[in-house]
């Protein structure tokens, strides 16, 4: 049994029910919290809003697969991910961890080695250093939530480091207005005016930029987004 | 067919076990009996919906959701020591995903009459 420290809101993701069923009775029994999604859509809301500690992700669900969610979580700090699946081939292990799994259990298990695995996941994560997004001349560490670049110190409102952060997560990504605000403004051009999201992009071009009227690290792709050099 | 389920009876006159009780006793040891024929309850209303699902896909020639849906039971057979059930799975998902779904019509028979033994068995092991 973990101690009250190991335990954590853990986020299933299968639309077998039987699996479900007896994973979430297991986790709870363990003393975690458990939620539930049916398929890998729910599944993103849900470490959207829930912010898991964990996620058990079966690969094979209809509609977008477990590989495909795994393939769309940011990069950088994010939720462990154990993938569970009842194929054992190595090539569909080593697709799942390169991208970016943090273990692989194959279907059917044993119930008290599956909780132990999940122990250890969610040791390894409340362990694992703190995260900095490196690129040339500029460097982001996400627990202090500080920016440098070029050496020095660079102030950013919250707002501004977390549009920064979402950008540096996928370098060499485009990202869309739309995107920015259901994400990190967590609305939607239904509510909030899409210019907010140019005008933070503005204001951090001007702070993190050689020259912000020639932006060379937050590209603009028109009509699409932004988009942020890595080199 | 014969290791799968087929339903032979041996020269003992006893018919083989259909569920791994070894597997059901430590479903039982892990979950707490509440818990265990909770999961076994589960199983078998979701197997039958599935085996219903898979008969729809073959007969709408939805050979891709066959295979999915087979796959799923199969995995889920597992974890409550129905082997038969997990062998037949197999095979109609082998057999989907290569195109056949003819011949996924009888497996679908012999899984009807498997679940059925199952379902007998899981309930005497986790009254």
């Amino acid at each position: 049994m973990p101690d009250r420290n190991e335990a954590g809101l853990i986020l299933v993701v299968d639309d077998d029910p039987t699996f479900v069923h007896l994973v979430t009775g297991l986790l709870e029994r363990e003393g975690h919290e458990v939620v539930q999604a049916g398929d890998a859509e729910s599944a993103l809301s849900a470490i959207d809003e829930r912010r898991p500690d964990l996620v058990v992700l079966d690969i094979e669900m209809p509609g977008m697969s477990g590989l495909e969610l795994l393939n769309r979580l940011p990069a950088g700090p994010r939720v462990p991910v154990i993938v569970v699946s009842g194929r054992e081939a190595e090539s569909e292990r080593v697709l799942a961890l390169d991208l970016g799994a943090d273990d692989y259990v194959v279907k059917p298990f044993l119930a008290r080695e599956f909780a132990a695995r999940v122990r250890a996941a969610l040791r390894r994560a409340r362990i694992a250093p703190s995260t900095t997004y490196s690129f040339s001349d500029i460097e982001i560490r996400l627990a202090s939530r500080e920016v440098t670049v070029g050496g020095k110190t660079v102030a950013l409102t919250p707002r501004e480091f977390d549009v920064l952060v979402y950008l540096a997560s996928r370098a060499g990504q485009v990202v869309s207005r739309r995107q920015l605000l259901e994400e990190v403004w967590q609305s939607s051009e239904e509510w909030q005016d899409p210019a907010t999201v140019t005008e933070h992009i503005r204001r951090l071009r001007r702070k993190i930029e050689p020259d912000p009227s020639q932006p060379r690290r937050i590209r603009g792709i028109r009509k699409v987004g932004y988009s942020f050099d890595p080199r | 067919m014969a290791e799968t389920c087929d339903g032979a009876v041996p020269a003992d006159g006893v018919a083989a076990s259909r569920v791994d009780a070894r597997v059901v006793s430590r479903l039982v040891d892990d979950l707490g009996p509440d818990h265990a024929a909770e999961v076994c309850a589960v199983f078998l209303g979701d197997a039958a919906e599935t085996v219903r699902a898979v008969g729809a896909a073959r007969a709408s020639g939805d050979a891709d959701a066959a295979a999915r849906l087979a796959h799923r039971l199969k995995s889920a057979s597992g974890f409550v020591g129905a082997a038969g059930v997990s062998g037949l799975c197999a095979e109609i998902e082998r057999l989907a995903r290569d195109g056949r779904l003819v011949e996924v019509g009888p497996r679908i028979d012999l899984l009807v009459g498997e679940l059925g033994r199952v379902s007998t068995e899981l309930s005497a092991l986790t009254l």
